[in-house]
């Protein structure tokens, strides 16, 4: 009796040429995305829509850190898969990634700190702080300086009901790179000893655009060379009894 | 494929499904928009597009459950596939009827809607102001795009089976599968399966749009899942075609 070949029949030779035709079809769909999401890490294939265009720079950080090549690093506390599952910090992700493909001395750093929280040891300031996993750093290794960002101080928040408002992620990323960046980073003076009012708001500001605050009792010593701002912010009291170096650096503050 | 598409069109409105489909997509919608943005005083309307695509597990199948399975039960495939149409025409034109209701439904609700917020704000016109009308239309064309991806996926599943609840049933399944899989990447310890699960989510797909990102990629990606589940369906039916 004659038996039939399974593999020569009809049905087989038609159904596996169907069969490869529709597994290569959804192949090559699967490999345009594969390809499309590779350039996408690269090249933002992406156009921001929001009405701030939060995600992306400004020419004034443009111009502001294009005189910086000190390589500058950004920690994320978790991996980046996870930052998208993240309303806030899938912004502050996106916009690093705005200032790594701008900048090429600024790169992003991945840390899964709950598996391990010895990788950002390094960036307590006592061995009492916490660093949460949605805490942003900004590092550069070669000045050893380095800022560490709550999650929220990328955000404005309404007082009354501390909804979310607005995101200064630029000006976060902008001050602390430049603050990093740069050994020298300017200083501004508040004078104490004179009951003055110190504003948190104005510290906050200058410390944004770049300042490191000190404070200095101008009876008691000279002021830092590096010093370009003195504030004298509401004293109550008059600025008697300076010492003469003191008094007449203040004079010529500003002429040198 | 005109035909078909007229007469695919006529029949969702010859019967209540296209009515009730139309009916209680508004009613859900201007319900999820109210509780979403206007009880939250905010013009923030991500909530209402996010809270939207979760109702479509269940309004879409309703739209796609008849489709095919229909023609099948009523033997009048055979009049279809005889026709002088390709079977791309065919599933073609079933698909864009779908799609028209789904759209129409959506962007009339959506104008209703946003009309209403209008009216609401116009006497403060900080709150016009803030008004992201780009960031909504990135979010308009998103929904347009995972809603066109689920049809296509439903018109599949209609097609494989020649029972409208089997078909309903089994959109409902999948979908709710599709959900569950944009849950299931914060229980997962791989990092590889993570992003691998993560990247074939339709829903997580849709986070960028709601984050005011117009992406390329999840376009793309919403594309090509529309195309891969149409192919297949015509697959299905050109492998009927020759049986």
């Amino acid at each position: 009796m004659k038996q039939n070949n399974p593999f020569a029949s009809r049905t087989f030779k038609y159904g596996s040429i169907a069969v490869i035709f529709s597994a290569v079809f959804i192949a090559a769909i699967i490999l345009i995305n594969v390809v499309i999401s590779a350039v996408n890490s690269k090249v933002g294939l992406y156009v921001d829509l929001t009405s701030e265009k939060i995600y992306g720079i400004t020419d004034s950080t443009t111009k502001a850190l294009s005189k910086i090549d000190t390589p500058v690093e950004i920690i994320f506390c978790q991996v980046a898969d996870k930052l998208d599952d993240d309303l806030y910090l899938s912004k502050v992700k996106k916009l690093a990634e705005t200032y790594v493909e701008k900048f090429p001395n600024v790169s992003i750093k991945y840390y899964d700190t709950i598996a391990d929280p010895t990788l950002v040891y390094q960036y307590k300031t006592t061995s009492a702080t916490s660093i949460p996993n949605t805490s942003v750093i900004v590092s550069c290794p070669s000045t050893k300086q380095y800022k560490v960002f709550a999650r929220d101080a990328f955000f404005t928040k309404a007082e009354s009901t501390n909804s979310v408002f607005g995101f200064n992620g630029e000006m976060r990323f902008t001050s602390a790179i430049l603050q990093t960046a740069r050994p020298d980073s300017p200083i501004a003076l508040f004078t104490t000893g004179h009951g003055e009012t110190v504003s948190a708001p104005l510290q906050d500001l200058l410390v944004n655009a770049g300042y490191v605050i000190e404070t200095v009792d101008l009876k008691a010593g000279k002021l830092d060379s590096k010093a370009k701002l003195i504030v004298i912010s509401s004293p109550q009291n008059d600025f008697t009894g300076l010492k003469a170096q003191s008094a007449g650096q203040v004079k010529n503050f500003g002429t040198q | 494929m005109s035909a078909i598409y007229k007469r695919e069109m006529r029949a969702y409105f010859t019967s209540p499904i296209g009515y009730i489909f139309v009916a209680i997509f508004f009613a859900l919608s201007g319900f999820v928009f109210s509780f979403t943005t206007i009880s939250n005083g905010t013009t923030d309307s991500s909530n209402y597009f996010a809270t939207m695509i979760v109702f479509f597990v269940i309004l879409i199948p309703l739209l796609t459950m008849k489709l095919l399975s229909e023609e099948r039960k009523l033997k009048t495939e055979q009049i279809l596939l005889t026709a002088p149409v390709s079977l791309i025409g065919i599933i073609g034109a079933k698909f864009l009827a779908a799609y028209t209701i789904f759209a129409g439904s959506f962007l009339g609700s959506s104008l209703v809607n946003f009309s209403v917020l209008g009216v609401i704000a116009s006497k403060e016109k900080d709150v016009i102001d803030k008004l992201s009308f780009p960031t909504i239309f990135g979010n308009v064309v998103g929904i347009l795009l995972i809603g066109g991806a689920f049809i296509a996926i439903g018109l599949f599943l209609s097609a494989i089976t020649e029972n409208q609840l089997i078909a309903a049933i089994s959109a409902i399944g999948v979908f709710v599968l599709i959900f569950v899989l944009s849950i299931l990447p914060n229980k997962i310890g791989n990092e590889t399966l993570r992003i691998v699960v993560k990247w074939l989510s339709l829903f997580t797909r849709f986070n960028s749009f709601s984050y005011g990102i117009f992406d390329l990629t999840s376009i793309i990606y919403y594309f090509s899942i529309i195309v891969i589940f149409l192919f297949m369906t015509v697959r299905v039916y050109e492998k009927r075609r020759w049986a």
